[in-house]
């Protein structure tokens, strides 16, 4: 029987150190949802806590998904009327093709790139099933204050604004 | 397969408040519906804390009301499962009953109830999680997942541009003058490789052959690996994983045309049309595209096929046909290519019969002359002189293929889905070998398949049934002389019929919060020739945190070796073919991965281990009958391998990957299975910059070195070049470097540009894919490196939304 080794020991010595090298994170900092993510056009990152003291509402899209396409122009105008809240959009495709996207509904609030994976990040926001599109609104302490599978709606906007920005 | 399921099944939670006294406490109701109104009886619902934090569980009464008692005033989510294992989730605000936050978060009042059922309902899911490589909830389970626009920036062209510089996925070339090329997982043989279209198994070895470089990469929403033999319910012969090409599902309308060029005399048009309606949509997509062979030495002799191909293809997608969401597509595929001598006028390359029009001296170690070569028992010319003339050399190959296939869905209740699937191909092949055979086949290929999908107790549960037909006929004439049939037309020489019919379950449950998924199943074929074969497999993902997961696989696969010449042309020509002592290849394999993700950084890495029982030999035995026969031996690889991306800065991402290998075989059953050299480790890097109107990267991989002694059994079957010395028992290390720009003008209209094998490595130039055996024999199947120089390409590209 013929043997070859050569390369794969350290490897599979790298492969074990990193299993145990990752401590175990928290799903969500002590004081709020935080992550940081960069822009669509690639000119900056962008922080949750970049938003002190603002609800946010964060809306995760695909350029491919049926009701993304539907409640674009929505959240867009939404965006307009409640400016004491910051939107963001977090795009999981990719970057042409997502600035297209946004470009053809002229979105005007910021477009952040998802990271490569983003199965933990949804995870984060409350989408463990990592379906889209996803919405989650954060109060003006960065808690998750309400969230929704699925296209929103202009009451749901409604809602949420009143019970999670109301100061 | 891979699903995009449609949410029809989605409960609805109704949650109320009901304040029963003014202060600290309240309870908190929560009423769950299916989207029919139907309440759902004896279902668990949690309340999480805002940050995700379980608070309390209830269960649903026959009024599908759950009820939390003792709820403090805050912010909470109400979650229950759904349907698919999908988990349903609503905000909630549990405050004073004056309060006016009160009726608001948690404001889906009875009446409202039909419009947020509504809203769920128009929720496509786009299965976003089960296109998350390691997501356990699907058939197939992938472990890699490259979307279309992934392919666009890297300027993939075809599904082996796409899978290239990848730890753990490899594109194999297994014939220098006919470029037979296969994708090769875990560095495992390509032909354990299985290929599907939209998750529909309708490729077998044949069109597997010629067939990769057929597949464009126009019209698809992503291709899905599955690395592993546990990897995959329904597609149980692939031993070393799955590729799966994704159909793009239109969502508005669409237009694209691509134009590009290269040197080589390389030219690809594609265009692509999408109109969406009420009921559904139809795309259609069309690409042709051509090459020149190349040699990049002066043997006259190519080391890169020259091809012409033409694909067509009809896409169809219904909303609702008797319930069912239905995704269709047909597909015409034809391809011409010619190795060999260089140019396409192959009706004149077969006439040039006589004569030397090759260059035998030139390249490394060539022939000290230019017509013949020097053999090495003797250490004198081979006499007489090379007079085969351009056909001498030749392999032509005229294809033609028709694929269909056809997935449906249909729900059947709230918690069941039903899903049937069809595929059929039709696959023809003309080719002559020159000096080897003049060979025609005609293959058709069925795939059917039935299951339901039913959440029962918190459990999804998958059985189905499958149908698989693959039958093979052809015709041949062999081309070489001395042999018993030397220009005889034979029939069926290699043909086969299989009727694979096979039934499964699966079972999914997701424990602790989510943190732990398990997937298990087992699946029973019979087949007409083998009988009935068995295969477990068994996943497991842990979620050691929302950004470090770890997973693991243990299962078997199946194979049903085929006589198909081209694992070993010889057979046309021999006397008989003798499949008496054939078994199904079988694998083992088990896999762990760990990953890390978080916003800027991820890491991927898994430990392999795969082990071939039974692979399939073909033995040229003393009577010259070659005989298909089982290994005595294993056949075995274990694997590492890591890659982590570093997002720098906004616009600079780098990646840095890292394989290697531990193989355990006999050189002989390598020499007999046709297997080709795997190198022991391999090094990826790789570099994206993407800011504002421009992408650009940079994809390398460093190859580790080949023990090619062993995989091509020198110690039984000794190799040499054609001035008769011994091939090296080692191949050197080398650097693969593509490069690619993409800079968009406007919204609809980019510019492309790329390198390919920018430090113009080729094999040919360092160690000739022409060897001989001891007695000048001549044969064109050693390789283990690039076999094109360095290659230029750009284009435009045109998009209409």
């Amino acid at each position: 029987m013929h043997s070859h080794s050569k390369g794969a020991g350290w490897i599979v010595l790298t492969v074990l150190a990193l299993a145990s090298g990752f401590k175990s994170g928290h799903v969500l900092a002590a004081n709020g949802l935080e992550f940081e993510l960069a822009t669509l056009s690639g000119n900056a990152f962008v922080k949750i806590s970049d938003f002190r003291n603002r609800a946010v509402l964060i809306n995760v899209w695909g350029t491919e998904c049926p009701p993304c396409v539907k409640e674009t122009p929505l959240l867009n105008a939404q965006s307009k009327i409640y400016t004491k809240v910051q939107f963001l959009g977090i795009a999981t495709d990719g970057r042409i093709s997502s600035l297209r996207f946004a470009g053809k509904f002229h979105v005007r609030y910021p477009q952040l790139q998802a990271p490569i994976h983003p199965d933990g990040l949804l995870r984060r926001l409350g989408d463990s099933n990592g379906a889209l599109p996803f919405t989650v609104v954060l109060d003006a302490e960065h808690r998750i204050c309400a969230s929704r599978l699925g296209a929103v709606d202009a009451d749901w906007i409604r809602g949420v604004m009143t019970a999670c920005a109301r100061d | 397969m891979p699903r995009i399921s449609a949410f029809f099944l989605a409960p609805t939670i109704l949650a109320g408040l009901f304040v029963a006294t003014p202060c600290l406490s309240a309870p908190l109701q929560s009423e769950v519906k299916d989207s029919h109104g139907h309440p759902w009886k004896n279902r668990d619902v949690r309340l999480l804390s805002s940050d995700g934090t379980q608070v309390s569980t209830a269960t649903t009464d026959a009024h599908g009301i759950a009820r939390f008692q003792g709820v403090a005033p805050g912010k909470y989510i109400i979650e229950v499962p759904g349907t698919h294992g999908a988990v349903v989730r609503k905000g909630v605000t549990v405050a004073n009953a004056r309060n006016p936050i009160v009726s608001l978060v948690t404001d889906v009042k009875p009446e409202s109830a039909s419009a947020a059922t509504k809203g769920l309902a128009e929720v496509t899911v786009t299965g976003r999680r089960e296109t998350q490589p390691g997501a356990l909830r699907t058939d197939v389970v992938m472990t890699e997942s490259i979307s279309a626009q992934e392919m666009e920036q890297i300027g993939a062209t075809s599904l082996i541009d796409a899978l290239t510089h990848r730890p753990g996925i490899d594109i194999q070339v297994e014939c220098s003058v006919c470029n037979v090329r296969s994708i090769t997982l875990d560095n495992l043989p390509g032909r354990f490789t299985t290929l599907t279209l939209d998750g529909v198994p309708i490729f077998s070895p044949v069109s597997n052959a010629y067939g990769l470089d057929m597949l464009g990469v126009n019209g698809l929403e992503r291709i899905d690996v599955s690395r592993g033999a546990a990897t995959s319910l329904t597609t149980p012969e692939a031993l070393a994983g799955t590729v799966t090409l994704v159909t793009k599902v239109p969502t508005q309308d669409d237009a694209e045309v691509d134009v590009d060029g290269g040197n080589f005399g390389y030219r690809r048009e594609t265009a692509y049309g999408a109109l969406v309606y009420d009921w559904g949509a139809v795309s259609v997509n069309a690409t042709n595209q051509s090459h020149y062979s190349v040699d990049g030495v002066g043997y006259g002799i190519s080391q890169f096929t020259g091809y012409h191909r033409d694909l067509a293809g009809l896409s169809l997608f219904f909303n609702d046909v008797f319930g069912f969401h239905i995704k269709s597509r047909y597909d015409h595929i034809e391809e011409k290519r010619g190795g060999g001598p260089l140019g396409d006028d192959y009706s004149a390359i077969l006439a040039n019969t006589t004569g030397n029009p090759f260059n035998w001296s030139a390249g490394p170690n060539g022939s000290p002359y230019r017509n013949t070569w020097i053999e090495p028992s003797t250490g004198q010319p081979v006499e007489p002189p090379y007079d085969g003339g351009e056909a001498g050399i030749a392999q032509i190959i005229f294809t033609t293929r028709n694929q269909f296939v056809e997935t449906a869905e249909r729900s059947l209740g709230a918690n069941t889905n039903l899903y049937i699937d069809f595929g059929y191909a039709h696959h023809e092949q003309a080719s002559w070998y020159g000096m080897d055979s003049d060979y025609w086949d005609n293959q058709h290929q069925i795939y059917a398949d039935v299951h339901l999908q039913t959440l029962f107790a918190g459990v999804l549960l998958t059985g189905g049934v499958a149908y698989k037909f693959e039958k093979l006929t052809s015709q041949s004439i062999s081309t070489t002389e001395g042999t018993p049939y030397y220009g005889i037309l034979r029939y069926n020489v290699d043909a086969y019929t299989y009727e694979t019919p096979g039934a499964y379950v699966q079972a999914y449950e997701a424990f602790f919060n989510q943190r732990l998924e398990l997937n298990a199943s087992l699946r029973e074929d019979d087949n007409n020739t083998f009988g009935s074969v068995t295969t477990p497999r068994l996943n497991a993902l842990w979620h050691h945190t929302d950004t470090l997961s770890s997973r693991f696989a243990i299962g078997t696969g199946y194979r049903l070796p085929t006589s198909f010449f081209e694992q070993d042309h010889g057979i046309l020509s021999a006397n008989n073919v003798d499949r008496s002592e054939a078994k199904p290849e079988r694998s083992q394999n088990a896999s762990y991965s760990l990953n890390f993700a978080n916003d800027r950084f991820a890491v991927t890495s898994s430990l392999n281990y795969t082990r071939i029982i039974d692979m399939a030999l073909f033995v040229n035995n003393s009577a010259n009958n070659f005989v298909l026969e089982p290994a005595q031996h294993p056949f075995t690889v274990a694997s590492a391998d890591a890659q982590g991306t570093w997002q720098a800065t906004p616009s600079n991402a780098f990646t840095v990957g890292l394989e290697g290998y531990h193989y355990q075989f006999y050189a002989s059953d390598a020499y007999n299975a046709a297997l080709f050299s795997r190198p022991e480790y391999r090094l990826h890097l790789s570099y994206d910059y993407d800011r504002g109107p421009w992408d650009y990267n940079i994809r390398s991989t460093f190859t580790g070195p080949q023990d090619l002694a062993k995989w091509y059994d020198y110690a039984d079957n000794p190799i040499y070049n054609l001035n008769g010395t011994p091939k090296p028992n080692w191949s050197p290390t080398f650097w693969e470097v593509d490069t690619h720009l993409t800079y968009a003008v406007t919204k609809s209209f980019s510019l492309n540009a790329g390198v390919n094998n920018v430090f113009n490595y080729q094999q040919a130039k360092h160690d000739s894919f022409l060897f001989q055996d001891p007695y000048g024999n001549l044969n064109v199947t050693y390789i283990w490196g690039p076999n094109i120089g360095r290659s230029f390409e750009a284009g435009v590209k045109l998009t209409l939304q």
